[in-house]
């Protein structure tokens, strides 16, 4: 599933205007983090997701389109289905997944303002820490976790 | 002249970018008390209503919650459609009165959601998404003791008219009305456990992780999936970044009516809805020119492959502003 991902857009698209700011090595390092921090999170919650019905939306897409979104609905009992849309985009590597909007909530969007918020207190440097650490603590919490 | 206009243009961005700094996120004005009383939720929520609705999950077979949360959700019907009909989504609406005949007879009072795989569709409507729908914008993001995210018109909604059309309120035994209550609670709480911990695990910051979710998806809500981009800022307006910059067109007229022009312009541009797109189109020389120097201005090290829609979710979310106050073009 991963490859599908072009995590160093998704990084790109969190910073919004701050990404030219980091220079190559801080970019480099965000994307890691962003990603790691990413797998991490969305993997436990997709393995809570056990024999939901998955329906694809029909596709709107012209022939030439670079640029697509993938529509699905997980189907729960007691509430709406959830939407869970996916912005892909076509790069020579093949359609990669830059977003994806959960239940209207778009993940590029959410951390954008959390990011906005850390860079605005420590800089890109501070972000960079503060993603390294997260992703710390995550790691000793499931490495302590009994399996 | 101008020079002076733009000097104190790009002063008071700076000015007002400085308060940003102190007050933290735009779209969150009462940021302070909101982070005190999510504080306080959390507390409560970790003391008490995690660990009991921990323990219900732990307790009840899943196919027993599965029909607890039918039950409750069932009786939350009527109110979803009569609020469709009030939003004018006749067809939605009956289609709610459907469900509820449907769970409430064939359902067994509604343990069993049969109506869903008939086809009709379970929907989310309160009385905060109508008037949402009519145009009342949302007001600033307010943290509620114990009921959590919502904002000024939402919470209003939700404490003023959306108990009167829950079933529940209207139990006149109170014991039982106070048991139903806490049982529906707990339901939800636990549905919502998985969520609470991808919350914890994925924000760096979790209050600002709920509070933008929040955001994103009550607009999505009230537009039933399909959101349209931010909407004209010269209209009463939702999102807090198009009531940012209508909130200083005022003292900055020039750079701000360019930004929202050449903001629409590039959603127009990059083919999604948007009905006044015909007010702008005196302004189509200016912002093609203003799109380029705007990109030459954000710097070359970033690599040029970027998406068609990247300069519009850069506009959506009011970050152009400060790349165009270095332009040179005029009002």
């Amino acid at each position: 599933m991963l490859p599908h991902f072009d995590f160093s857009r998704m990084t790109a698209l969190a910073m919004g205007r701050n990404w030219p700011k980091a220079n190559p090595e801080q970019q480099k390092s965000l994307t890691n983090e962003f990603r790691t921090l990413l797998v991490r999170t969305y993997s436990t919650a997709l393995s809570t997701y056990k024999n939901q019905v998955i329906e694809f939306k029909p596709l709107r897409a012209a022939a030439g389109d670079t640029e697509v979104t993938v529509k699905t609905q997980v189907k729960q009992p007691g509430t709406e289905p959830i939407s869970i849309d996916y912005g892909m985009e076509k790069t020579p590597n093949g359609w990669k997944v830059y977003d994806v909007v959960v239940g209207g909530v778009s993940l590029v969007t959410n951390y954008r303002e959390t990011f906005n918020a850390e860079i605005r207190d420590g800089g890109i440097d501070g972000l960079i820490k503060s993603l390294a650490s997260k992703n710390r603590s995550l790691e000793t919490q499931a490495s302590s976790k009994p399996k | 002249m101008n020079l002076l206009r733009r000097f104190l243009g790009l002063s008071l961005l700076i000015a007002l970018g400085g308060c940003a700094t102190t007050g933290g996120s735009p779209n969150d004005p009462l940021e302070r008390y909101n982070r005190a009383m999510f504080g306080f939720n959390d507390g409560l929520d970790k003391a008490i209503i995690k660990p009991v609705a921990t323990g219900y999950k732990t307790v009840m077979p899943e196919i027993a919650r599965t029909g607890v949360t039918n039950f409750f959700a069932n009786l939350g019907d009527i109110w979803i459609g009569v609020n469709n009909i009030l939003q004018g989504k006749v067809s939605a609406g009956v289609s709610d009165f459907g469900r509820f005949a449907i769970n409430t007879t064939a359902g067994i009072l509604g343990l069993v959601d049969v109506a869903s795989n008939v086809g009709l569709e379970k929907h989310n409507e309160d009385f905060g998404q109508t008037l949402g729908r009519w145009g009342v914008g949302s007001g600033a993001y307010v943290v509620l003791p114990i009921l959590g995210s919502s904002n000024v018109r939402d919470g209003i909604s939700l404490l003023a008219v959306d108990w009167h059309g829950d079933p529940l309120w209207h139990v006149n035994n109170i014991p039982t009305r106070n048991t139903l209550v806490g049982v529906r609670a707990i339901d939800n709480r636990a549905n919502l456990l998985d969520a609470s911990h991808l919350v914890e695990e994925a924000a760096l910051d979790r209050y600002a992780y709920v509070r933008d979710a929040y955001l994103q998806r009550r607009r999505s809500l009230i537009y039933d999936g399909a959101p349209p981009p931010e909407p004209d800022p010269d209209t009463k307006s939702e999102s807090g970044a198009s009531s940012e910059s209508a909130a200083r067109a005022g003292p900055e007229l020039p750079p701000a009516q360019l930004t929202t022009q050449w903001g629409q312009r590039i959603i127009t541009a990059a083919d999604e809805d948007l009905t006044p797109a015909k007010e702008f189109s005196e302004a189509e020389a200016q912002p093609p020119a203003a799109r380029r120097e705007a990109a030459g201005a954000a710097g070359s090290s970033y690599e040029p492959a970027i998406p068609s829609n990247y300069d519009a979710l850069l506009a959506v979310s009011g970050e152009a502003r400060a790349e165009l106050a270095r332009t040179n073009l005029r009002p």
